[in-house]
């Protein structure tokens, strides 16, 4: 059992070229099995120059990077719980950094008023659970959200629990986030 | 010729009457999110208001236009359904998206893309502007994309394809995530996409990701669409024939991120 992040939190995930910086980082949610709502995950790799590729935006329309340190997985565990996982290996010379977030797609049948977010982070190398984050999003009046970042800190790498949640989209929240140019 | 003149002529040559009672002296300005009636239909899903027929009835050419009370955020509020009740009609329709939020965009579309109406337009005789029109059979090219689509299912790998297809579940939600992470839609692909959101064509698409293996697809950016790198090849004959022939059609969005509400604006420091 992994620790259980708060809000502003922060915490060294590995150190950087460690051998062992496969993570497996997993989101959950329950959507009662409508699809009147869903909640979308997407990584977004940051280059060192606070600069995103639109290619290196990872999500359920492009399911991996350019060169395959991250994919995308989507699946149901039962009938009303969704999990998406993202396979991530740190050691790729291009990630700086990683922005975690989410989209809130809801039609005008939604009854849901607020989404329960876990997100697990696993150490794929040691099977170890790292942390554990839970975060409740107002799906009524929010559209986007940030869930935390993957940063580079003296020779670790750091996770951040931002837990920021937007009522504008995804890209917009982002940018005024971080200050990033997305190219 | 420019819109205004393309209008000028279509009303010269045909008459518009009203199919309801309320609805006095139609014309092909209407626009569906702001026709005044949207909300009075509201509870009618779909109700005939024009019907439009040449004006030289040895032409016979008929068509009627519904007006369907459906939303979607960020597309439309309410759309028109053309729906051709005659043979030349379906002859002038048939090689052109049937669905629309604003008329006269849509007739000037259609003046575009419809030979049949161009040359009907100069010439006034159906009869003349069919045999002169560019008659050739594309019903094989159609019969040869189905036979393509499922030989590549049958070759594809059971894993890789299934990590190719996206949940047909949420057709909506990815076109609702299309229009809001991406610039502002031509008005041809607003229609595509008015198009795939149409109980007609849903049992025959399928969306596909980025990274999928399949290649005979409708690629979709905001500017445009068209299917396996062809221009030429008519996409809204493609989703008729996938109807008509049985068969699943791929889509596969590309994604710009230009959307959303901050373009344009300075980004904050953190």
């Amino acid at each position: 059992m992994g620790k259980q992040l708060i809000k502003g939190e922060k915490i060294d995930i590995s150190k950087i070229n460690s051998s062992s910086n496969k993570f497996e980082l997993v989101i959950t949610y329950k959507n009662n099995n409508e699809n009147s709502y869903d909640i979308d995950t997407f990584v977004c790799v940051c280059e060192n120059n606070n600069r995103i590729n639109k290619k290196e935006i990872i999500f359920y329309n492009n399911v991996e990077n350019t060169d395959k340190s991250i994919c995308f997985v989507d699946c149901f565990t039962d009938n009303t719980e969704n999990k998406k996982t993202f396979q991530i290996n740190l050691n790729s010379a291009n990630i700086s950094k990683l922005i975690i977030g989410y989209s809130i797609y809801k039609s005008n049948l939604c009854k849901q008023s607020s989404a329960d977010i876990t997100l697990k982070l696993i150490n794929r190398t040691l099977q170890t659970e790292v942390f554990t984050m839970s975060m409740q999003s107002d799906i009524i009046n929010n559209n986007a959200g940030v869930v935390g970042e993957v940063y580079k800190y003296k020779d670790v790498w750091k996770f951040n629990a931002i837990e920021y949640n937007s009522p504008n989209d995804l890209m917009s929240t982002i940018k005024t986030l971080f200050n990033v140019i997305l190219y | 010729m420019d819109k205004k003149e393309c209008l000028n002529l279509i009303n010269q040559h045909f008459e518009l009457q009203s199919c309801i009672a309320s609805l006095k002296n139609p014309d092909l300005k209407l626009k569906s999110h702001t026709f005044f009636y949207n909300n009075l239909f509201k509870a009618v899903k779909e109700i005939k208001i024009i019907r439009v027929k040449s004006k030289n009835p040895k032409d016979d050419i008929k068509f009627d236009i519904y007006y369907v009370s459906d939303e979607f955020e960020g597309l439309y509020h309410g759309y028109f359904r053309i729906k051709d009740e005659s043979d030349s009609a379906s002859r002038i329709f048939k090689t052109v998206s049937k669905m629309c939020t604003d008329l006269i965009e849509y007739m000037y579309y259609v003046y575009q893309n419809s030979e049949l109406l161009k040359i009907y337009l100069i010439s006034l005789d159906i009869q003349n502007a069919i045999e002169q029109c560019n008659t050739k059979d594309v019903d094989g090219v159609f019969e040869k994309i189905k036979k393509n689509i499922y030989s590549e299912i049958a070759e594809c790998d059971q894993t890789e394809l299934e990590c190719s297809i996206l949940d047909r579940w949420f057709n909506r939600k990815y076109i609702y995530n299309f229009i809001m992470f991406n610039s502002k839609c031509s008005e041809i692909v607003k229609m595509f996409l008015l198009n795939l959101l149409s109980p007609k064509y849903s049992n025959n698409i399928c969306m596909i990701n980025q990274n999928s293996i399949i290649k005979n697809y409708i690629y979709v950016s905001s500017s445009s669409i068209y299917f396996n790198g062809n221009h030429e090849l008519n996409v809204f004959s493609i989703l008729d024939s996938a109807v008509s022939l049985e068969f699943i059609l791929f889509v596969k969005f590309d994604f710009n991120f230009e959307g959303g509400v901050n373009i344009g604006k300075t980004v904050d420091k953190r």
